[in-house]
């Protein structure tokens, strides 16, 4: 058994089957950072801290004649979403029930998916994590008011990564009322925004909730790096008669390797 | 002797046959989909048993290749060392694409029905759990020429050397016995080739092309075809397996090679087509590819036999029972692989085409 404790929930196989899939389809969808940002790892549950490669400022040392320096690293963010199901709906499960209650479960996937968004593209700082768009550079593009003007926008912040040398394909990251609006609305020309914005980009637009501010970013590689230390894995809390107590857990780090890669709509 | 009908599966080194086809597909995201992906995946052993017992001395064969992307949610495990996505290289004047592709299926055999057979049967089980990206029926053309009229193929390493170039061994021991693929669909500009002479031709390939013999290397200057695809380092020369396949549609104005290349190393390839695509020296690039146009690109490694059919015994988060050694499971897991246990999300991202599309002929 390892640190998830997953053996001593009162949850038979088949419930953490359908707990694990519930959590896989809701955070496949939800986690739009992991399809726009390099991804290494899973590197593991002991894995504590990413290399940054460089060392601080000099400190004394108590021998003379030595000179020391501290190495810089960057510390993993250890995340939980905890949640509680009904033993009762469980047991439904285990009898074939095909509308089990796992709502609870949803919510905990969404907190997450969008803390880890928001770390990504916003930054943290108590863990010392920069953002895509907190880096970048450039000045943010003002997006306007209405959606239908985007195409124009995004072309723009598309034209700002060229000139920076910074090639495609790109790709876009919208919170829920921008996405909203884009994936509902046509251009004013007859196509669907959808389809203008992606023929621009040459990449996906992606639903990212936690996001913020609309950011343009090239897909090419090697310029936002995501580490995944212990992935996304359901554990175990604790139990009562009538509630079990879970939770979603992942240890990360996020650091940004070419700020000028990335542009932000304001 | 009777004849034994039936090749090891995931044997790379099958027999070259006069039919293969080259299949594609992508998986789809959600957790059923992955399942039955896994379940179709450990069976396909199975169904090449069930279609070459009724068609004896046809030398079918099929080769599983997984891509990066889907490789820790279908098998639990760490990723093979070299294992990433395809690479996009880009050339002054030509560009390798990087195109969609989780799931690699190299059916083999000397009909081209029974090629057809086992294909429709694994996209029959796979269902909608996948989606097909490309699809390539190639067939031997004469004494294994390509459509460019020169014989394809006589690099390959013989002996002792097939092995030590293809499979993986010590260097990366949870996946010794299996091996890295590369392919690529290549289109050719028929008219413009054919309107060179046979000498130019012969200079660009760096082969005769009625007999087959290789060339002197030239010492500076535009490098040969054969020149820039053979990696030579300290620790001498590497090959790969190559079982390129001719393909097209003269009706439609479609002529291609399809490549596929295994080899013990992802660097190997890769490296023969930074040299083919941005040149030795830089800026002289493979002038075959001024006639012959990369459409798709995708990389994937080959899990041994028992790897393979022992996908379907480990789940992607498995309970802490299955730690127990115990009967089934197949695969070798080291206890500090570090997917274990977690839901295999892994990373999402997937690779774009970016200047051409997929599988459509050039203009």
């Amino acid at each position: 058994m390892n640190h998830l404790l997953r053996d001593l929930a009162p949850l038979t196989s088949d419930n953490w089957s359908l707990v694990d899939s519930e959590a896989v389809d809701r955070l496949s969808v939800a986690l739009g950072a992991r399809k726009l940002v390099d991804f290494a790892g899973p590197l593991g549950w002991e894995h504590s801290a990413t290399n940054l490669g460089r060392v601080g400022p000099a400190v004394p040392a108590p021998v003379d004649g030595i000179v020391a320096r501290p190495r810089v690293v960057l510390p993993l963010a250890e995340v939980r979403a905890a949640f509680s199901l009904e033993r009762d709906e469980l047991e439904s499960g285990t009898r074939g029930a095909a509308d089990v209650d796992l709502a609870p479960l949803d919510d905990a996937a969404l907190r997450l998916a969008r803390l880890e968004n928001s770390a990504v593209f916003r930054g943290w700082d108590a863990f010392g994590m920069t953002g895509v768009a907190q880096a970048s550079p450039h000045a943010p593009v003002p997006a306007g008011a209405d959606p239908r003007r985007y195409p124009v926008r995004v072309a723009e912040a598309v034209a700002t990564l060229k000139r920076s040398g910074v090639a495609g394909p790109y790709g876009l990251a919208l919170d829920d009322d921008a996405w909203v609006a884009v994936t509902g609305g046509n251009d004013a020309g007859g196509s669907p925004l959808l389809t203008h914005l992606e023929r621009i980009l040459g990449g996906p637009v992606e639903w990212t909730p936690g996001v913020g501010s609309p950011v343009v970013l090239s897909l090419r590689g090697g310029d936002f790096l995501f580490e995944s230390g212990a992935d996304l894995a359901v554990g175990y809390c604790a139990h009562t008669a009538t509630t079990v107590d879970l939770y979603l857990q992942e240890t990360f780090s996020f650091r940004v390797a070419t700020p000028e890669a990335a542009i932000a709509l304001a | 002797m009777t004849t034994r009908p039936i090749i090891p599966p995931q044997q790379i080194d099958a027999p070259l046959t006069r039919y293969s086809i080259f299949l594609v597909l992508t998986v789809a995201d959600d957790g059923g989909s992955v399942a039955a992906v896994r379940s179709a995946l450990a069976g396909t052993e199975d169904l090449v048993k069930d279609v070459s017992f009724r068609a004896a001395g046809a030398q079918l064969s099929c080769t599983v290749g997984i891509g990066s992307r889907v490789w820790t949610r279908l098998t639990g495990l760490v990723q093979p060392a070299e294992l990433h996505p395809f690479r996009e290289i880009a050339g002054a004047t030509h560009t390798a694409v990087a195109t969609p592709g989780d799931l690699l299926f190299h059916i083999r055999a000397d009909r081209h029905d029974v090629c057809f057979e086992l294909e429709r049967l694994l996209v029959e089980t796979l269902g909608t759990a996948t989606t097909t990206v490309d699809e390539v029926s190639g067939f031997r053309y004469f004494d294994r020429r390509d459509l460019l009229g020169f014989v394809d193929g006589t690099a390959n390493p013989i002996g002792p050397d097939l092995p030590d170039s293809t499979v993986v061994g010590d260097e990366d021991p949870t996946f010794a016995g299996g091996s890295y693929v590369l392919v690529q669909k290549y289109t050719h500009r028929l008219a413009a080739w054919q309107a060179l002479t046979t000498e130019q031709q012969e200079a660009i390939m760096g082969r005769r092309k009625a007999d087959n013999v290789e060339l002197d290397d030239v010492e500076s200057g535009q490098k040969a075809h054969k020149t820039l695809t053979t990696i030579t380092d300290d620790d001498g020369e590497h090959d790969i397996l190559r079982d390129n396949m001719p393909f097209g549609s003269p009706g439609s104005g479609e002529f291609g090679t399809y490549f596929i290349g295994y080899s013990r190393h992802l660097w190997v390839i890769e490296k023969m087509l930074e040299r083919m695509f941005v040149g030795d020296p830089p800026g002289l690039h493979d002038r075959l590819l001024d006639f012959s146009v990369a459409q798709t690109g995708t990389c994937y490694f080959v899990p041994p036999a028992a790897m393979l059919a022992g996908l379907d015994d480990v789940g992607p988060a498995p309970t802490s029972s299955d730690e127990a050694p115990g009967p089934g499971p197949a695969l070798a897991v080291p206890p500090q692989d570090a997917a274990r246990g977690t839901l295999g999300i892994g990373s999402l991202k997937i690779p774009h085409p970016t200047s051409t599309t997929a599988g459509r002929t050039p203009r």
